[in-house]
């Protein structure tokens, strides 16, 4: 038995070993100018959007503030001029949330079911599904542009955003289905079994059982969903209109307009503004989208 | 015991109705989906094909033309510098993602103080639209205002740097956006997969003398291909729908320097009123994209039919 | 609590046959457990009388219903999962109660019987918790909750101690015997823990490859088992098998083994008679490890063995015991006490009152006259 009343120096120093040293030094110095590298982008125009429009004109895109001043989020935000309609980018972020959040929870709660369909019934056509979701994914967007635009047309929903959340809803379902499909899979079937035989029908599981089982894949969903359609240029700029345009369109067409002044210090405000929805959900989420990315697609 | 029976004729059992309900709910759940899907898939492909074989131009016409969309096609050569643009950018934007991120990776993998700190700095690009990335990176590249007056003003006057204005690289301009929005990607998909090696092992090639360099280079690495196939399969379809990134970033010039595929499918459907020409260049994206998935996901069957191979009984 | 017939049932995967021709008549409160390798076909035919999956063939009687069109919740079983499939969000007693909830049973009458049942499992204390909280042998005890709450005519157990370490899962083992003791249900239990089959059965279904290879209670199945699958499926450390040449003629049978000039040859006399038909062929000789004793204390169905002892493993209660006969390496299980050297050469007597002996073409057990 071991003495235990007198304990053993557990501070001992380990010999300093230059070399392992020096390897320290080079591992943390090469991700520390990486990850300058990386956060310089936003820090820049993080920056510029404090500025005065003439003090970046002056000095240099990249440079430290050295007058602050907040005008530029305000004239971003409503008074800015992008297509020569002065209203600022406000109409458009309103329009892309409009947009991109009944887009993306239904097409959350549409994988969600199909997640559970796919893999805990037996389904003769199981297989095709899966095929087909696994393609739709794949596919480039540019194949069915023109098709999509016709067949919305015919509808009548040419360029609006009822039109456009559909594209987004229908897309997004392979993507939404192929992941819950990922999570749901590995859910022990004996659980589905137990319900079963508790005379639980399809519905009933999937309220009780399933759905308080998903918080995790839910949130990862509707944290890509969110990013991936608030992002998406395409589609967005293929159908819409001056009377409904989302985000990423709009702020194409102020980046296209080279005439006049360059407008740097409302321009870098506006261009936060568009990436600010998606990046709290980054930071906040970071977690849940690391796990979205390693578990979703690895797959 | 008894013996083995002869094997009766198998019927078709008349199910109750009750298991034939139970069983019709997720077949109706799971209907849309395969509906909507269906016609995204196969009817929406097929008619861009067929459009692709008409003579449209600014309104769509169904007649047959043949195959005269996809020659002029050729002849165009805002197409071929795509087509080759993107030949090279793929290759750039691949090789140097998967190599930094790879990187990346590894150092991140040696206990690093403050990961979750530096993942999160590295992996916020991904979060970020093409167009606020092209948008940011043409203004710090533009040498009137980024980085070339940024060293000008702190007194180096002979530097230079016109990537983006010069029509011979511009090109690497895009690299360069599109290498800084994927590679945090890569790491933290690679550095996921390096947290799942067994550790034994790496503790086996310890004992047996290798240094840290050669376990990752000679164990770690090549037991993590699943991931980097993975990888490879979500770059190549990035670089294939290449689009916002270049319009915001350099609008595809200067002239048609970088001009991409992508850009030209919209650019004929929407702006040059040549419908059949835009559907031709759209049908050899899919190509494309086929023609380069297909062998990187038959190289991922085989290694895993490989590997899964040798042990089965 | 009813009786279950199992009718000429076959199970057909695509091309794969998983059961073939099953037939069994499992009484009223009786303990069934079914019992045999992985793959063998023991929790396809647990799922078909749960009503999980389909029978391709056949027909199922519970009590006086057919219940071979009726999905899993119309049949009134219960069934405990090997995993035990606890419902990871709900609390104890929403896992009880679940099922009640499902057939609309009023809140009162849930009440009194989760009351009931966790007095009976003693699981008062845990109602409220989440089965997360709950140690192997609590979840244990709840999915036995589960399950009682129905009152069913028939409880299915699909391995339900393999996830519990070895102590508890004696404990629980007796406790199950305890239960059935008392409540008298009719049970049918999967695993593939021969001991478990043994000491918890009223009869045990022996299956390999998707056929009934035997069923009867555990001393038939140990003592006289079917066939040569059986006999080695059931006991450990397994039964020796030895091929062997039968000789001579009518009150002088000789079995012999030859091979590279060493020999062992075991005289019958006027013993096992029924092998008579087999002179001038083969017949398998299955000797179990404790048919090998040391002493002849009795009559004269002993014969003589001089073996090599190859390794010595005492495990407490006995000594287990490999070692070489002619060329074959075969096992024994002797007194603790009894430690012989390697390589030393010593003499085993087998008992011949107990051997078995099978045809080796058909692998079935010749039976004695």
């Amino acid at each position: 038995m071991p003495d235990t009343d007198t304990l053993p120096d557990f501070n001992r120093k380990k010999p300093f070993n230059p070399r392992r040293f020096a390897t320290r030094v080079a591992v943390y110095s090469i991700l520390i100018v990486v990850g300058l590298f990386t956060i310089m982008p936003l820090a820049v125009i993080l920056l510029n959007s404090l500025r005065f429009n003439a003090d970046i004109l002056r000095e240099s895109f990249i440079g430290w503030p050295t007058r602050i001043t907040l005008e530029n989020w305000d004239v971003a935000w409503s008074s800015a001029c992008i297509n020569a309609s002065c209203t600022g980018v406000k109409p458009y972020f309103i329009a892309s949330m409009l947009m991109v959040v009944p887009a993306t929870l239904i097409s959350t709660a549409i994988g969600l079911v199909n997640g559970f369909a796919l893999t805990k019934w037996k389904m003769p056509f199981a297989s095709v599904v899966f095929v087909a979701i696994t393609i739709g994914v794949f596919l480039p967007p540019q194949v069915v542009l023109l098709p999509w635009a016709i067949a919305l047309s015919w509808l009548g929903l040419s360029k609006s955003l009822a039109g456009l959340a559909l594209v987004h809803i229908i897309q997004g379902t392979c993507f939404t289905t192929l992941f819950c499909r990922n999570y749901l899979v590995n859910l022990p079937d004996d659980l589905i079994k137990a319900a079963r035989i508790d005379g639980a029908g399809f519905f009933r599981t999937f309220w009780k059982i399933v759905v308080p089982l998903s918080p995790p894949i839910i949130i990862v969903t509707i944290i890509w969903q969110f990013t991936f359609i608030w992002n998406e240029f395409l589609f967005a700029v293929t159908f819409s209109s001056s009377d409904f345009r989302p985000i990423t369109a709009a702020l194409m067409s102020l980046n296209a307009d080279d005439t006049g002044v360059s407008e740097y210090g409302f321009g870098s405000a506006a261009v936060l503004i568009a990436a600010i929805p998606p990046l709290l959900i980054y930071f906040f989420g970071g977690r849940y989208f690391v796990r979205g990315l390693t578990q979703g697609a690895v797959k | 015991m008894q013996s083995v029976a002869q094997m009766p004729e198998f019927r078709t059992r008349s199910v109750s109705r009750a298991a034939r309900m139970a069983q019709l709910v997720p077949t109706l759940v799971l209907l849309p989906t395969l509906i909507t899907t269906g016609i995204y898939i196969f009817v929406f492909v097929c008619w861009n094909i067929y459009l692709s074989l008409s003579s449209s131009t600014l309104l769509p016409v169904y007649d047959f033309a043949g195959f005269d969309a996809y020659t002029r096609l050729w002849r165009n050569p805002r197409w071929t510098t795509g087509v080759n643009n993107l030949a090279i950018f793929g290759a750039l934007y691949i090789a140097l993602s998967l190599l930094v991120g790879v990187v990346l990776a590894v150092l991140m993998d040696q206990r690093i103080k403050g990961e979750n700190f530096l993942r999160s700095i590295f992996l916020y690009p991904i979060a970020i639209s093409f167009v606020v990335t092209g948008t940011t990176w043409q203004w710090i590249l533009n040498p009137s205002t980024g980085l070339e007056k940024f060293f000008h003003d702190l007194g180096w006057t002979s530097f230079e740097f016109s990537l983006i204005t010069s029509r011979e690289t511009a090109l690497y301009a895009v690299v360069i956006a599109a290498v800084w929005h994927a590679s945090g990607f890569v790491m933290v998909m690679v550095l996921a997969a390096l947290r799942g090696v067994d550790h034994d092992v790496v503790k086996a090639g310890r004992i047996d003398g290798a240094g840290m360099f050669k376990i990752y280079r000679r164990i770690i690495l090549p037991s993590i291909w699943p991931v980097i196939i993975s990888v490879l399969i979500i770059l190549l379809q990035f670089a294939i729908k290449t689009f916002d990134l270049v319009l915001a970033l350099t609008h595809g010039g200067p002239g048609i320097s970088t001009t991409f595929p992508a850009i030209f499918v919209y650019d004929r459907l929407f702006a040059a009123g040549e419908l059949a020409q835009g559907a031709a260049a759209a049908v050899w994206l899919l190509i494309g994209l086929t023609v380069v998935l297909l062998p990187v996901i038959a190289l991922g069957w085989v290694l895993r039919k490989q590997r899964n191979g040798g042990g089965h009984a | 609590m009813a009786r279950l017939t199992i009718d000429s049932t076959w199970k057909k995967y695509g091309e794969f046959l998983a059961l073939r021709d099953i037939n069994l008549d499992i009484r009223d409160g009786e303990f069934v457990v079914l019992v045999g390798p992985s793959g063998c076909g023991k929790s396809t035919l647990l799922s078909i009388i749960a009503g999980l999956e389909e029978t391709s063939y056949g027909t199922l009687t519970l009590g006086e219903r057919d219940v071979t069109d009726l999905s899993a919740k119309d049949r009134n079983i219960a069934m405990v999962f090997q995993s035990y499939a606890l419902y990871p969000t709900m609390t104890v007693r929403q896992n009880i109660t679940f099922g009640m909830e499902n057939r609309r049973v009023p809140k009162d009458a849930q009440k009194k019987v989760v009351a009931d049942v966790a007095r009976l499992l003693q699981i008062e204390p845990l109602l409220d918790r989440k089965p997360s909280q709950l140690s192997g042998g609590q979840r244990q005890r709840v999915a036995m909750g589960r399950a009682l709450v129905r009152d069913p005519q028939l409880f299915l157990f699909d391995e339900p101690l393999s996830n519990l370490d070895a102590k508890l899962r004696v404990e629980m083992r007796t406790e199950i015997k305890k239960l059935h003791k008392r409540l008298g249900q009719t049970i049918v239990y999967v695993t593939h823990d021969q001991i478990e089959a043994m000491t918890l059965s009223d009869r045990i279904v022996v299956m390999n490859g998707g056929v009934v290879q035997q069923f009867a209670d555990p001393d038939t199945i140990y003592r006289e088992p079917a066939n040569k699958f059986v006999a080695g499926f059931m006991g450990s450390p397994s039964m020796n098998f030895i091929d062997m040449e039968v000789e001579g003629r009518q009150n002088d049978i000789r079995l012999v083994y030859r091979s590279n000039g060493a020999e062992l040859a075991i005289p019958l006399g006027r013993r096992h008679e029924e092998l008579l038909p087999y002179v001038g062929g083969k017949v398998t000789i299955g000797a179990r490890p404790e048919h090998f004793v040391l002493d002849s204390k009795q009559d004269g169905t002993l014969v003589p063995v001089s073996a090599r002892v190859e390794v010595v493993e005492p495990t407490g209660p006995d000594t287990m015991l490999v070692f070489q006969v002619a060329d074959l390496s075969l096992v024994a299980v002797l007194p603790a006490n009894f430690r012989p050297a390697e390589d030393e050469v010593i003499n085993l007597l087998l008992d011949l009152e107990h051997v078995c002996f099978f045809d080796p073409e058909t692998t079935v057990r010749i039976p004695r006259i």
